[in-house]
């Protein structure tokens, strides 16, 4: 892992820990790298860091490869709508560096509320 | 396979091609030095390497071309059924083009015109049929027990060819020969090897389980049309045919370890413009820039709407998940290993244990990199790995940069499929 990432590893879970306690516990979120690394996650949700983390850049790698053929430029979420939840993927750039962060809600959650946390959390992991 | 065919020196033997055709051949031979690697030359008998047959083959007798590794027939250009074959009059392109695309294949093969070795290694004086005569009577039919020792395959692409479509099922002489297109005497000489190696079974007519003419033949002919394609179209070269009511495709998955060479194998295949989801790699344990995480996805078009969807896995364990869903309906595996690794028979056996359920009724084959790196394990170590799990899946060592080594796996694939379905 780089010297970028590791530094971020802290202020990931940080921020992780921030955007369950706005949404309830009732959620998980999971910050990896863009080839499946976890470096962050939170959450009382029952499911696997590692396998999400992993899941979810094939997921992103997927939307960035369709975009790109589709000519819309670079994918910046990705929703996936199930019968009892809703995992929210949202692609980032942190200091030079591709990070997934995937948001898992029931769906008494509103997608809104979900796109507005990863956004502060992007704000907040671009921060020095 | 992939030797480098420079410095080779071949000869080129034409048979019922007019005295001005052939001048015109040794003139283009001398025009066209510079646009080959091998040195060629012109024999009027004796042994050749490139039997340039101005006749169709069945109108040739046998022993004029039973021991020529490679024919070149040539043809009336109305004729144009066979994509292979030159038209009349000769060309000059075409001809240099025909004489570069078989360097690069003969370069593999021991030369019969510069020495006297045998089709095989196994093949001796004694065992080998004389020209015309079959060791095995007409109703023979003949399944492989184990894939070949590389020794006795002897790089020849004819050998891979003909232990590919026996490794499905029994099949009889002229079942092979219409499938392979292979000489029958090559069929003939190859099967007296691996009768020697105790590798073959030899099943009588009356054992069939029913007629061959009366099997579902849902994946019928397609080696033919991928071999004439892939000659004839380079990578990336045209844009792909979206004529989807009459296409039926073909999907066909690399797996393997990462490293191993599945983007650049299916990059090096691909029709179209591939599909890459590679990201940069921040595992300090592989050495490598970027890394696949979702998938690659390449075509090969057939023509006559039939097509091979090439799709690649992602190769760290962690992706585990998807090496399934990828491999979903897939007519059949390619599982690209890298001898370079700490253990590579370790990490065949991952990739076996994971698709092993459905293993024993998937078309499959090996292809096994950087053998110039480390040459142990050797392919016969991994066919016994294999034939110890009770599979018969071929194995052959690649080179994935090499469009004819990487073609050759797909191929072996559409062999098993073509006499499985």
């Amino acid at each position: 892992m780089s010297t970028n990432l590791t530094s971020l590893v802290d202020k990931a879970q940080l921020a992780a820990d921030a955007v369950v306690g706005a949404i309830g516990q009732d959620s998980a979120i999971v910050i990896s790298t863009a080839d499946g690394f976890d470096l962050a996650h939170a959450g009382a949700r029952a499911a696997e860091p590692a396998r999400l983390a992993a899941m979810m850049s094939s997921f992103a790698a997927v939307g960035a490869a369709a975009s790109e053929e589709a000519a819309i430029g670079v994918p910046r979420c990705l929703v996936v709508e199930s019968t009892q939840g809703r995992l929210v993927v949202r692609c980032m750039q942190v200091a030079g560096e591709s990070i997934v962060t995937m948001l898992l809600t029931d769906k008494s959650v509103l997608l809104g509320l979900a796109w507005n946390q990863l956004t502060m959390l992007e704000r907040t992991l671009a921060q020095q | 396979m992939s030797a480098s065919p420079a410095g080779l020196r071949l000869k080129l033997r034409p048979i019922h091609l007019s005295e001005r055709e052939i001048a015109t051949i040794d003139a283009f031979l001398r025009v066209g030095r510079h646009r080959l690697e091998c040195e060629w030359s012109v024999v009027l008998d004796g042994p050749c390497d490139v039997l340039m047959l101005g006749r169709p083959q069945h109108e040739c007798a046998l022993a004029e071309h039973a021991d020529a590794p490679a024919i070149l027939p040539v043809q009336a250009s109305k004729d144009g059924q066979d994509a292979d074959a030159l038209a009349r009059p000769l060309q000059y392109d075409a001809f240099v083009d025909a004489l570069s695309g078989l360097e690069r294949t003969l370069s593999m093969s021991p030369s019969p015109a510069a020495s006297s070795m045998p089709v095989t290694a196994e093949v001796t004086a004694e065992t080998a049929p004389a020209h015309g005569t079959l060791s095995f009577g007409p109703q023979a039919r003949f399944r492989l027990r184990r894939w070949p020792p590389a020794a006795l395959l002897g790089a020849h692409r004819y050998n891979i060819r003909l232990a590919s479509f026996m490794s499905g099922r029994h099949l009889g002489m002229e079942e092979l020969v219409r499938l392979s297109n292979v000489d029958k005497v090559l069929c003939d000489r190859f099967l007296v090897a691996l009768r020697a190696a105790a590798i073959l079974d030899v099943k009588p007519a009356d054992t069939a389980p029913f007629p061959p003419a009366a099997r579902a033949r849902r994946h019928d002919r397609l080696v033919a049309p991928l071999t004439r394609r892939a000659r004839a179209v380079r990578p990336h070269s045209r844009p792909p045919r979206l004529e989807r009511s009459a296409m039926k495709d073909f999907k066909i998955v690399f797996t393997g370890p990462p490293g191993a060479g599945k983007t650049t194998a299916i990059t090096t295949l691909s029709d179209t413009r591939p599909v890459v989801t590679d990201v940069r790699n921040t595992d300090v344990k592989l050495s490598k820039d970027n890394t696949t995480v979702g998938l690659d996805f390449g075509l090969i078009d057939l023509g006559n709407g039939q097509s091979v969807r090439l799709f690649g896995t992602p190769g760290q364990p962690r992706f585990k998940f998807m090496w399934r869903v990828i491999a979903t309906d897939a007519l059949g595996l390619v599982i690209l290993n890298d001898n370079s690794l700490p253990d590579p028979l370790a990490e065949l056996a991952v990739y076996l244990d994971a698709y092993k359920d459905i293993l024993p009724a998937t078309n499959c084959v090996v292809g096994v990199g950087r053998m110039a790196q480390r040459a142990s394990p050797s392919i016969d170590d991994y066919s016994d790995v294999l034939s110890g799990r009770g599979l018969m899946v071929p194995v052959l060592p690649v080179d994935v940069r090499n469009r004819d080594d990487v073609l050759m796996l797909v191929e072996i694939v559409l062999a098993q499929a073509e006499t499985r379905a």
